[in-house]
C-alpha cells in the first residue's frame, strides 16, 4: 500500500509538457513552481514562508503544529523508539531500600514456570502516545514488544500475550526458546505480535507464560514504534 | 559557477502569478532560490545561513513532541501472587507536624523548542494535596507550576511551564506526610507535552489523490548499495541576469526539483505517483538513506535531533534534612548501593533510532538523580555512574564511570554519562539493552548513604 499524500493544491506539480520547451509559459506554470516552492519551505521549516494569506500552506501536523514531525509519512519519515517501558534488576544485597529490605525494581524481575501455572504474570501499560497519521499499516499504528530474559536453567520457552485494553479479544501470541542463564538478560523480539495504537492514551496488555518446568525470569519489557515509513 | 541559493526565504507575491500580470524573471528566480534553500535547510549540505532542520523550533523545523518517558508499573496474576504496584505507605512516626516527602522524582532532558511540560501519574488511588515539582540543577523551583487531582479518572497530573528548551530539568510529585497513615499506589508515570486542541487537518486518502494523474518525475541518483536517492539539479545564477530569457530546462528541472523534494520530507511519493522513486539501501540503519530522517547517512551534515528514549523513577524519597525515613513502610523507597563494585541500578530493553552511533560519534546520555537522605553531603563523594549498551546480538559495551555533581547547596545530586569527551555507542535502529551500573566507596551505614530517586536516557542534538 502505497502512503497517503495530501491533497494537490499547493502542492500540484507541474507535468512535462507544460514545462518543455515550446510549452506556453502561463500563469499556471509560475503559481506551481512558485507555489511548491513555498510549501516545500513551510512544512520543513515550520516557519511562516509569507505571501498570499497569511495562513498556513501546509496542513496542520496531527498535534496541531506547523510542519513536519516525523510522526510518519506524509508528516515525515517517522523515527525508532519505544513507546512505553517497564524494567527491573535483580534482588541483590547491595541495593537496599530506606527500611533495609533488598532493592527489587520493582516490576517484573519474577521467575515464571510451568510447575507453577498460577503465575501468569499480566502487566499493564497506560501511556500516552502523541498524535500521528492513522491509515492502515502507519508507522504508529503498532507497537512490537522486546524482552530481556533469563531461563532458570537449560533451554525454556516463553510465551507472550498481547492484547489492547480496548479490544480484549484479539489477543496475538508468540513463543520462544530462552537459553541464557546468567546475567545479562537474553532479547527476544518477536516480529509477528504487536499491539494497536491510538493518538492520545493507550492500555496495552501483556501475558508472560513458560510451559517448560524450570522457569524463566523476566527483567524488562517494552513496546516500541520500529518502521520509518509503512508496515 | 555561482550555485542560485536565496540566503533566506523570498517568495513571491499572489498577484505576480495571477493571469494578465506581466512576467518577471524574479518569480521563476525565487523559486529555484527557495527551493535550493530549503534542500540545503534539510540535508544541511552548503551551510545554509538559517540553518540546518533539527526540529529545535523557530523556522528550523517543528518540535517534536514525543513524550519524555512512559512507564508502567503495573503487574498482577490471577491470584495476586506476583501483583505489584509502587506503593508507600507514610505517616509521621512520631506525630507532631506535617513532613513534606518526595513520592518520586525524574530527571528529564527538555528538547530545545519546548518551554512546557506535562507530568501525568496513572491509576493513583489518592494524590490530593500532591503538588507538582520542578527544579533546575541549581536545584532551585523552576517555571511556572500547577497541578491537579482527577479523583474520577484515578490520574494525577501536573504540569510545569516557562521553561528552557535544551536544559536538564528534575520533575516530581510532592507530598504531605500526616499522622494518619495513607497508603498510596499507582501504575504508570508519562513526562509528555499535550497534542492538539483539535484534530489535525484530514489528509487525502491514497485512492482518492490524482487518481488520473500522470506519473511525475523525480530527480534521483544512484546511492550506495543499489539505493536511490534525492538529488538537486543546480542552477547558475547568471541563468537569471537581465535580459536573459526563460527556459524549458529551468522550468522542467525545477519542477523535477521539488518532486525530488517533496517525496525526500515527507516520505510519501511525490505528488500524482502510486510509488516511491526513492528507496534507501536497507530498511533499518541504512547505509544510504533515501529520505529526510536524521539519520546522517546520505547526508552527513543532516541535523541531529534532541530525542528522548525514558524517563524513570525509582522510589520515593523524604524532603530535604529530614534526618529519618518518617514513613513507617516505605515498600517502594529509593535505593541505596552498599557497595563499592559496578552494581545494576536499571535494566531497560528498548528500540533506539536509527542516529549515528559508535563512540566517537552518538549523542545519546544517560542521566541519574540521587539524594543525601541525611541532609548532609559528608562522606558522599565517591558515588559514580557507569553504563553498558548492548546491541541486539548480545554484545556489551562498557563506557567508564562518571562522578556525582551536587546542586549547590542542596541535597541532590546528579551525573551525566555520554556526550562529549565520554560517548557512548549504541546499535542504531535496533533493540539494545541499556543499563545503568552504580557504585558507593564511601562505606556509610546503610541509613544514611546517598539514594538514587531516577533516571533518563535521551539524545542531546548539540552535545
Amino acid at each position: 500500500m502505497a502512503a497517503p499524500k495530501f491533497g494537490v493544491d499547493a502542492r500540484t506539480p507541474l507535468l512535462n509538457p507544460q514545462t518543455r520547451s515550446h510549452a506556453s509559459l502561463d500563469s499556471e506554470t509560475v503559481k506551481a513552481l512558485s507555489g511548491r516552492a513555498s510549501w516545500l519551505y513551510q512544512f520543513a521549516t515550520g516557519a511562516e514562508a509569507g505571501g498570499t494569506d497569511q495562513q498556513p500552506l501546509v496542513p496542520l501536523t496531527p498535534s496541531g503544529r506547523v510542519g513536519h514531525d516525523h510522526s510518519g509519512p506524509p508528516y515525515g519519515s517517522a523515527l525508532q523508539h519505544p513507546l512505553w517501558t517497564i524494567g527491573g534488576v535483580q534482588t541483590i544485597s547491595a541495593l537496599t531500600r530506606d527500611d533495609g529490605t533488598n532493592y527489587y525494581d520493582s516490576t517484573i524481575a519474577f521467575s515464571i514456570a510451568a510447575t507453577n501455572n498460577t503465575i501468569e504474570p499480566v502487566l499493564c501499560a497506560r501511556f500516552y502516545c502523541r498524535p500521528f497519521p492513522e491509515y492502515e499499516n502507519s508507522p504508529y499504528s503498532r507497537a512490537y514488544l522486546s524482552v530481556a530474559a533469563l531461563s532458570a536453567s537449560g533451554t525454556q520457552t516463553l510465551k507472550a500475550d498481547l492484547w489492547a485494553g480496548d479490544d480484549p479479544d484479539s489477543v496475538q501470541s508468540a513463543t520462544t526458546s530462552i537459553t541464557d542463564t546468567s546475567w545479562p538478560p537474553q532479547f527476544w523480539n518477536p516480529s509477528t505480535i504487536y499491539w494497536n495504537v491510538k493518538p492520545g492514551w493507550n492500555v496495552h496488555y501483556v501475558r508472560f507464560r513458560c510451559t517448560t518446568t524450570s522457569g524463566v525470569a523476566i527483567y524488562s519489557a517494552s513496546a516500541n514504534q520500529i518502521v520509518k515509513r509503512s508496515h | 559557477m555561482a550555485r542560485k541559493v536565496n540566503a533566506t526565504f523570498q517568495g513571491s507575491i499572489t498577484q505576480q502569478t495571477d493571469p494578465g500580470y506581466p512576467s518577471q524573471t524574479e518569480v521563476i528566480e525565487n523559486a529555484v532560490g527557495d527551493t535550493a534553500l530549503t534542500a540545503d535547510m534539510l540535508t544541511g549540505d552548503n551551510t545554509p545561513g538559517p540553518g540546518t532542520i533539527d526540529h529545535t523550533g523557530s523556522g528550523l523545523g517543528v518540535p517534536l513532541g514525543l513524550p519524555l518517558g512512559n512507564r508502567a508499573f503495573w503487574v498482577d496474576d490471577q491470584n495476586n501472587t506476583v501483583s505489584y504496584l509502587p506503593r508507600v505507605s507514610s505517616y509521621v512516626a512520631s506525630g507532631g507536624a506535617y513532613k513534606p516527602a518526595y513520592l518520586f522524582m525524574i530527571p528529564i532532558y527538555l528538547p530545545t523548542g519546548e518551554t512546557s511540560v506535562r507530568l501525568r501519574v496513572s491509576g493513583i488511588n489518592d494524590a490530593e494535596g500532591g503538588r507538582m515539582v520542578c527544579k533546575n540543577t541549581s536545584w532551585a523551583d523552576a517555571g511556572e507550576v500547577g497541578e491537579a487531582y482527577n479523583a474520577a479518572g484515578k490520574y494525577w497530573e501536573g504540569e510545569a511551564r516557562s521553561l528552557t528548551g535544551g536544559s536538564l530539568y528534575f520533575l516530581g510529585m510532592k507530598i504531605n506526610v500526616g499522622p494518619v497513615e495513607v497508603v498510596r499506589r499507582w501504575s504508570g508515570v508519562s513526562v509528555y507535552f499535550p497534542g492538539s486542541s483539535g484534530p489535525a487537518q484530514t489528509i487525502t486518502p491514497p485512492e482518492q489523490t490524482n487518481a488520473n494523474w500522470p506519473q511525475v518525475p523525480v530527480n534521483s541518483q544512484a546511492g550506495a548499495s543499489s539505493s536511490v536517492v534525492l538529488n538537486q539539479e543546480d542552477f547558475d545564477a547568471s541563468m537569471f541576469a537581465d535580459d536573459t530569457a526563460y527556459h524549458a530546462f529551468l522550468t522542467t528541472l525545477t519542477n523535477h526539483n521539488q518532486n525530488a523534494l517533496t517525496e525526500f520530507l515527507t516520505g510519501s511519493p511525490a505528488c500524482g505517483n502510486a510509488a516511491y522513486t526513492l528507496t534507501s539501501s536497507t530498511g533499518s540503519d541504512p547505509a544510504s538513506s533515501a529520505f529526510h530522517d536524521h539519520s546522517v547517512s546520505t547526508h552527513t551534515n543532516e541535523g541531529e535531533l534532541d530525542f528522548p528514549i525514558l524517563a524513570v523513577p525509582l522510589g520515593a524519597t523524604e524532603a530535604a534534612s529530614i534526618s529519618s525515613p518518617d514513613y513507617a513502610t516505605s515498600l517502594w523507597g529509593a535505593p541505596a548501593c552498599t557497595s563499592a563494585s559496578a552494581t545494576v541500578l536499571a535494566n531497560d530493553v528498548v528500540m533506539m533510532p536509527d542516529f549515528p552511533d559508535g563512540t566517537s560519534t552518538s549523542r545519546l546520555k544517560c542521566v541519574v538523580l540521587l539524594t543525601s537522605p541525611d541532609g548532609s553531603k559528608t562522606g558522599k563523594t565517591n558515588e559514580t555512574i557507569a553504563c553498558v549498551t548492548e546491541d541486539s546480538g548480545g554484545v556489551n559495551t562498557s563506557h567508564s564511570s562518571t562522578a556525582i555533581t551536587w546542586m549547590g547547596t542542596s541535597d541532590w545530586g546528579y551525573a551525566v554519562r555520554g556526550g562529549s569527551g565520554n560517548r557512548m555507542d549504541f546499535d542504531a535502529g535496533a533493540a539494545n539493552q541499556l543499563r545503568i551500573t552504580v557504585t558507593d566507596a564511601d562505606g556509610a551505614s546503610a541509613g544514611v548513604r546517598a539514594r538514587w530517586v531516577g533516571y533518563c536516557w535521551y539524545f542531546d542534538g548539540d552535545g
